[in-house]
């Protein structure tokens, strides 16, 4: 049974690999910071997950949510967020790490139909919300944020023309597509991921505040003026990126 | 006798009518103070063809009734002194004081635009405080605004 792990790592050098990667993620963080929508930070988890796999995703994710404070303060509601959100995304991401080289050459039929399920669910409840105004903020945002539903409406879409399309290849004409799948794969899981974390922020923002009904339902809408735009940069990076940062790890 | 006091006392008529015109009240914007914090209080009115309360704004510093300073941030517009009162930053937000609004509604066309926990009341009506900015609220006819001057953590 051939598993796809590396071999195993001296603590020492663990430590380093985990501390260098929290180094990053804290600059890139920094960085990003000043373009609204644009973060790289769910991207790097990622890869350090799938390399490292689930217990150095974890741990990086927790000294990151904590020293992140260091520079952007302490807010309790950010703490909780993302002591929740970081670790969880560790988890699925050095889950799948474990998977066996294999599984993404055969890919089993469950793959393809939830990796269907979730591009098109995005595309249609984008869809959905853009066409029937279901988002209700304020003029000056909505420009935007019908714009970006759109925009993720049309990537989900594309990406699962494409999905398909390399699924039908790999099937039909037994081509070799499997990375190919397997960052689309990536690419949804990651763009459903980032969703929620918006929508556990507001789920734990309001409580911690205790908002009245009327202010926890203007603070959602007004969160997909974030939600938007961190979803397309998740799907983008991940899509382009993924790949030759993996293969910079691999070399680790 | 009479004739020495017409004129004293038309002078007096005059004086107290610019007394009454001028002071707190200039036109649409009224300077008034609510739980102790200062506010300008303003009406939208019919002819108003501007759509967001920044816009109503910059239409009344521009006819002089209002005397504000700001900048345009990636939120729109944000106010740093009205009337020479200067927004006081704190970095950590726990102290210091800035430039809030209170809307006399809380939705308009389906959109939340005020929340009903953090109210005030003045002139026996109820204001409710903005969740969007001055360039994200719109300027609707015959309703009420409010420009409050308030500490963080309000």
């Amino acid at each position: 049974m051939q598993c796809r792990k590396t071999k195993k790592l001296s603590p020492a050098k663990e430590i380093a690999y985990i501390a260098v990667a929290c180094a990053l993620l804290i600059g890139a963080q920094y960085v990003f910071s000043f373009i609204s929508g644009v973060e790289i930070v769910t991207l790097l988890f990622i890869c350090f997950a799938y390399k490292f796999g689930i217990r150095d995703g974890v741990i990086c994710a927790v000294a990151f949510s904590l020293l992140r404070c260091i520079i952007f303060g302490f807010y309790p509601t950010v703490i909780v967020l993302y002591l929740i959100y970081y670790p969880s995304l560790c988890t699925i991401f050095g889950a799948l790490g474990h998977l066996k080289k294999s599984t993404f050459e055969k890919y089993p039929w469950y793959f393809a139909v939830a990796v269907n399920a979730l591009l098109l669910g995005t595309a249609v409840i984008s869809a959905v919300c853009c066409g029937c105004g279901l988002i209700k903020v304020s003029q000056v945002y909505r420009n935007t944020v019908y714009a970006l539903l759109w925009v993720i409406f049309s990537l989900c879409t594309v990406l699962c023309i494409i999905f398909d399309g390399l699924l039908t290849a790999k099937k039909v004409f037994k081509k070799n597509t499997a990375n190919a799948l397997k960052i689309i794969t990536f690419a949804s899981i990651a763009a459903v991921c980032t969703i929620s974390f918006t929508l556990l922020d507001d789920l734990i923002t309001p409580l911690f505040f205790g908002y009245s009904r009327m202010t926890a339902l203007a603070y959602f809408y007004a969160s997909f003026t974030a939600m938007l735009p961190q979803t397309v940069c998740t799907i983008v990076t991940i899509s382009t990126l993924f790949a030759p940062l993996n293969s910079v790890l691999e070399k680790v | 006798m009479k004739k020495k006091f017409l004129p004293l006392f038309i002078a007096m008529l005059c004086l107290v009518s610019l007394c009454a015109f001028t002071g707190c009240n200039r036109g649409k914007v009224t300077k008034t103070e609510i739980d102790e914090k200062t506010c300008y209080v303003f009406t939208a009115t019919a002819d108003n063809t501007e759509t967001t309360v920044a816009d109503y704004l910059k239409t009344l510093k521009a006819k002089g009734e209002l005397d504000f300073e700001g900048y345009d941030s990636e939120y729109g517009l944000y106010i740093t002194s009205v009337d020479g009162l200067k927004e006081e930053f704190s970095a950590d937000f726990a102290s210091g004081h800035y430039w809030s609004l209170y809307l006399d509604f809380t939705e308009s066309e389906g959109v939340i635009y005020a929340a009903d926990d953090n109210v005030c009341e003045y002139k026996g009506k109820i204001y409710y405080y903005a969740n969007y900015g001055f360039s994200g609220i719109p300027c609707l006819d015959g309703h009420t605004y409010i420009l409050a001057y308030v500490p963080y953590g309000n």
